[in-house]
């Protein structure tokens, strides 16, 4: 097993409020090479237990085991792609993707071959001298990707990576990062609250609650790659988790609107100057 | 851009010519363009206002130097440790309220009229900028910029030289910018009121001996010994910097 995540919670306290409780004992376990998703409705914690397994926040209980050993902070073998790219301004896209190299034993040479490499399999060769403002918001993400690819990490972490992009370019991107994974067999965990990204890209789902976030359901997507959008399978697949997911969704659009949450999904509303009879 | 600037100052140099010309002020008050010119030509072949640039700008680079390490200092202590900042930042702002030239008369008695206490002066003078800007720059950083680097293994020093350092770079500029002009006011005013050599003590020159034509020229000098730095030195890295810094993804 790759990597265990036993028993993980969570709680946020903040000044003068209640703490909120945002993961509780969630468990899940990734295999060697395998693309997982997270999928859960927002706010649901799956961003936390992201940040959690890179290291970058600290689980009140619980652990988190990657080839076996306990993850105690942030290092290279756990990389992150941010929804934002959080690529470095001053660097062009060639040394960002170095950046990550610069702590490593390679030579100089090794190092730019290296992020060469990963630049041209997110097919960005021509741009390997321009500067992240130079960029689209797909470019900057690919430029990510391949930062994080050339560390050659354990594990990539994705935390709704293709969430700022535009439909289109997103739908590219899902399908250039599975002939990625395809060409590098990466161990892949992919945080997502889009049900369509999920099945289409995904070897196994992992589905989250609302707050407090736990794990609801564990789907296997069994469907040949490629993926593409227009796969009748991946419709029976959705299908099957769309309604778990729904109610999860509605959870948490019911206590964000509180008692105005009054329409069913098979409902409709009444203009509030409707005919109560006034004229019979 | 350049062809504007010329004109400009062309037009106000004939500006200033055609009235002492009509002697619509008196020469005594306003000498003609070309006496100043004579005089700061003097002056510089002469070597003697050269000896007094160079008193000059050896002060302010030795006063802006300290105050640019004193001011990060500062400033990181402060971002730091919230008790210095609740402490000794708000006492600093207080004091930074005063004009530093107002520290003069008590910074003389205790330290003397000599080169110390015009150093203090545009140390004290030049810091706030620095201090301020240091805070902020580092407070502002984009969090997920050094978590990036930090899931990449960064740590410590190297990801505080290789991110944060870098990342901060656009508004620790602004203040050292800030910084630099705030010292030349600093270091002129402490000269006039200070003893030795010094642009300061040229102007002076020029009201004892009654002679305009001298302190116009130095203020000439000063304008383009200040000016030429902020534009050749600090507006030219400030453009790059803007151009790739501001658009941060």
């Amino acid at each position: 097993m790759k990597v265990i995540i036993e028993d993980v919670s969570k709680k946020f306290f903040r000044k003068g409020k209640e703490p909120t409780e945002v993961l509780s004992r969630v468990n899940l376990k990734i295999e060697e090479g395998e693309l997982v998703s997270i999928l859960g409705p927002s706010g649901c914690g799956k961003s936390t237990l992201l940040n959690i397994v890179a290291g970058l926040i600290k689980p009140d209980s619980g652990r988190i085991l990657v080839n076996g050993r306990l993850v105690a902070g942030p290092a290279s073998d756990r990389v992150v792609v941010f929804q934002e790219a959080a690529l470095f301004p001053w660097l062009s896209v060639l040394e960002n993707v170095e950046f990550g190299l610069r702590l490593s034993r390679y030579s100089i040479k090794e190092r730019r071959e290296t992020a060469l490499k990963f630049i041209k399999m997110v097919h960005l060769s021509k741009f390997v001298r321009a500067y992240p403002y130079e960029l689209s918001g797909g470019m900057k993400q690919r430029v990510a990707i391949a930062r994080a690819l050339a560390m050659d990490p354990e594990i990539l972490l994705m935390d709704e990576p293709f969430g700022a992009l535009d439909a289109q370019t997103r739908r590219i991107m899902e399908m250039e990062l599975q002939e990625i994974w395809q060409e590098t067999h990466k161990t892949i965990l992919f945080v997502t609250h889009n049900l369509r990204e999920a099945v289409s890209l995904s070897d196994r789902i992992y589905l989250m609650t609302a707050r407090p976030g736990t794990v609801k359901g564990n789907y296997t997507v069994v469907i040949s790659r490629p993926r593409k959008e227009t796969d009748i399978d991946l419709f029976f697949v959705e299908n099957q988790i769309h309604a778990s997911l729904e109610e999860e969704v509605e959870k948490v659009v019911k206590e964000e609107m509180g008692i105005d949450y009054a329409v069913t999904k098979d409902g409709f509303l009444l203009p509030a100057d409707r005919n109560l009879g006034s004229d019979i | 851009m350049l062809l504007r600037k010329t004109v400009f100052f062309c037009l106000l140099i004939a500006i200033w010519a055609a009235i002492s010309k009509l002697a619509v002020v008196p020469a005594e008050l306003l000498p003609s363009p070309a006496r100043v010119a004579s005089v700061l030509g003097r002056g510089i072949f002469s070597g003697s206002l050269l000896y007094d640039v160079g008193a000059s700008l050896r002060r302010i680079l030795v006063g802006y130097g300290m105050a640019s390490i004193f001011g990060f200092l500062v400033g990181f202590a402060l971002l730091k440790n919230s008790f210095l900042k609740e402490t000794l930042g708000s006492l600093l702002m207080w004091l930074q309220t005063i004009p530093s030239i107002a520290y003069m008369p008590l910074a003389a008695l205790w330290f003397g009229t000599g080169e110390g206490v015009v150093l203090l002066i545009i140390v004290f003078a030049a810091s706030w900028p620095i201090i301020i800007n240091t805070e902020d720059a580092f407070r502002n950083i984009q969090p997920n910029l050094v978590n990036a680097a930090r899931t990449m293994g960064f740590r410590g020093w190297n990801l505080f030289r290789q991110v944060q350092l870098p990342a901060a770079f656009p508004t620790l500029l602004a203040g050292l910018k800030l910084s630099w002009a705030f010292s030349w006011r600093a270091l002129i005013a402490a000269e006039l009121l200070s003893e030795g050599r010094g642009l300061g003590q040229a102007l002076m020159a020029g009201k004892e001996t009654n002679d305009m034509a001298i302190t116009i020229a130095v203020l000439i000098l000063i304008a383009l010994l200040a000016g030429l730095v902020d534009e050749v030195v600090f507006q030219q890295v400030e453009k790059r910097v803007q151009k790739k810094w501001e658009t941060i993804s």
